[in-house]
């Protein structure tokens, strides 16, 4: 259980609400857990006290045998004792500090020839050569946020913590740096906490994900469970998912890849996929799936699924379809086209999804 | 109207008692200000208020204070004598007490609020890397601050430049021991040598110029 954290704990400011951390015994191994949950749920407080920046005000918070924090015994382990690398939001870079001074602070202990190698190994490794001695107003925020990285890995930290890592990016660097995080944190083989209100960005970095809902801890597991199975429509709604799933991709023709889901080929665009993705997450929002009778097979959509209609329910201006095509999968259509259609509960219909209409995230 | 080397002595004299003054006030000035910057602690406000007076009360009545604390007979005037054999009142070092009461508000003022500005997740980050407080104050608070810290000593530096009203009260005016350019010019006018007094007024404004310029020097960004 070296790598092991146990937190339970619970966290309040003046006229805010209570955050709570209930027993959470994760990063049992050098996995990357995702801290999901929209803006206000408390993610950042979490993170805050694990650090060590915030002091619970109940509670415990252990980790690797090494007691952090505990309330009742009035403990608490400041954060510079903690050996944590934290990424905050928007990096935190110091402004007055070249990259080189910004990724050795953490190494004082170390002699400068050390020092200077294990910056340069950092560096290396993450494609920084040569802005050694930049500024941080001279990179881009990508080149940032390696930065941001390789400083909180500097000194071999036993529980690294990113605060939306991704979210002070444009758009393209966002969907290219997701790919890349992954891949450099699994390699940096250091238990991460991510904090993150994308729920594709939670998608493609985590590992397991605990969702967070007005403070609580709703759901923890592995990241396809949660997303394929919420445990409550509480989670369902926070994760906003209609349907994501992890798929495999079987082939890849002139930009149509044929991917598998539960034993099911659907045709998606390959579209910005790097070359050689196998897997992969399948997104697919309600508002593009059309429903129609079995029978009727002429039409344009490349994924005509055989389905079962499993739930209807009213919402708002529409009419929210479960449906059971192999996997769950969700068709917001309007009244009118569902009774047309003569909806009810078990009967069977065609789900017409397009192929651009589903959206693939590597995983 | 020549110089003679009196004149020089009041000038260089000025000079070096203002810079001790400032030198004298940065050390418990800063620590003062990140305390009433970064910490809650009990009498804080009472520790503001008191810092602040020479500020708004008139440097006669800080001067008059000042002259009664450290007399012969003022708690502290006689715990210098009587363990140390020092005497304060109407010396050179009595001029350095006038000038760095006077001008501690100025600096405390100015590095507080720079201090505040200082965004305090930049301190944590260095915290979360290891850093103690100590380390934190000088290697990120004090170089992101510097830029107000170094207006606070100029302002300091300049206020003990010009200061007269505690000078004259506890240091007085002894020709070549206490005298400083403010008390020189006013003693000048008194005695109708008006175009000596414009002489060291224009050393004055010299002198303001060139520690303004300095201070922009040094505050600069290393890059722009």
């Amino acid at each position: 259980m070296k790598h092991s954290l146990d937190a339970d704990f619970e966290k309040s400011y003046v006229g805010g609400p209570v955050i709570r951390m209930q027993n959470c015994a994760a990063l049992t191994g050098k996995g990357i857990t995702v801290l999901f949950g929209i803006s206000g749920s408390g993610k950042t407080t979490i993170l805050r006290c694990i650090a060590g920046l915030e002091r619970p005000d109940s509670g415990h918070i252990r980790f690797g045998g090494e007691v952090w924090s505990d309330a009742a015994r009035n403990v608490f382990l400041p954060a510079r004792l903690r050996s944590i690398g934290l990424v905050p939001q928007e990096y935190g870079l110091f402004p007055h500090l070249t990259v080189f001074g910004n990724v050795s602070y953490g190494l004082v202990k170390m002699i400068a020839v050390e020092r200077r190698q294990r910056v340069a190994e950092l560096l290396e490794w993450l494609g920084l050569e040569g802005f050694k001695n930049r500024f941080p107003c001279e990179l881009s925020g990508g080149q940032q946020q390696r930065v941001a990285l390789a400083r909180a890995l500097a000194s071999r930290p036993r529980l690294l913590l990113l605060d939306e890592p991704l979210s002070a990016l444009d758009n393209p660097t966002r969907v290219r740096l997701r790919r890349e995080l992954r891949g450099l944190l699994l390699t940096a083989r250091i238990p991460a906490i991510i904090v993150t209100h994308d729920r594709q960005e939670a998608a493609a970095l985590g590992d397991e994900i605990m969702v967070m809902h007005d403070g609580c801890m709703i759901q923890h597991g592995p990241v396809n469970e949660v997303f394929s199975k919420p445990v409550s429509h509480g989670v369902a709604d926070i994760l906003a998912v209609e349907t994501i799933l992890p798929g495999e991709i079987l082939a890849n023709n002139d930009g149509i890849a044929v991917v598998r889901v539960n034993g099911i080929s659907l045709q998606a665009l390959a579209g910005s996929l790097p070359p050689m993705t196998k897997d992969v997450f399948v997104c697919i929002r309600a508002e593009d799936v059309s429903l129609s009778s079995p029978g009727e097979n002429a039409a344009s959509p490349r994924n005509r699924l055989s389905a079962m209609v499993t739930g209807i329910v009213r919402e708002g201006p529409l009419v929210r379809i479960g449906l059971d095509c192999g996997f769950s999968l969700t068709a917001l259509l309007t009244p009118q086209a569902s009774e047309e259609l003569d909806l009810v509960d078990g009967c069977r219909v065609t789900a017409l999804i397009k192929a651009p209409r589903i959206h693939l995230i590597p995983r | 109207m020549t110089w003679n080397p009196d004149d020089w002595q009041i000038v260089g004299f000025t000079v070096w008692m203002a810079v001790l003054g400032t030198l004298v006030i940065l050390p418990p000035g800063i620590a003062l200000a990140w305390l009433l910057a970064r910490r809650n602690w009990c009498g804080k406000t009472l520790v503001e208020t008191t810092v602040s007076l020479p500020l708004v009360m008139p440097p006669v009545v800080t001067g008059l204070v000042l002259l009664k604390l450290f007399g012969r007979r003022g708690p502290l005037g006689r715990w210098l004598w009587e363990s140390f054999g020092i005497e304060v009142v109407f010396t050179w070092k009595a001029v350095v007490i006038a000038l760095a009461v006077m001008s501690l508000p100025m600096l405390v003022r100015a590095a507080r609020s720079a201090i505040e500005d200082v965004n305090p997740l930049f301190e944590q980050q260095a915290r979360t890397l290891g850093a103690g407080e100590l380390r934190v104050f000088f290697t990120i608070t004090l170089p992101l601050a510097r830029r107000g810290v170094m207006a606070g000593v100029v302002l300091a530096f300049a206020r003990a430049l010009g200061e007269f009203g505690a000078t004259i009260m506890i240091a007085g005016n002894i020709p070549g021991k206490t005298t400083t350019l403010s008390v020189a010019i006013y003693n000048l006018v008194q005695l109708g040598q008006d175009d000596r007094a414009w002489m060291f007024a224009a050393v004055c404004v010299v002198l303001a110029f060139v520690s303004v310029a300095a201070s922009e020097r040094l505050s600069r960004p290393r890059k722009s």
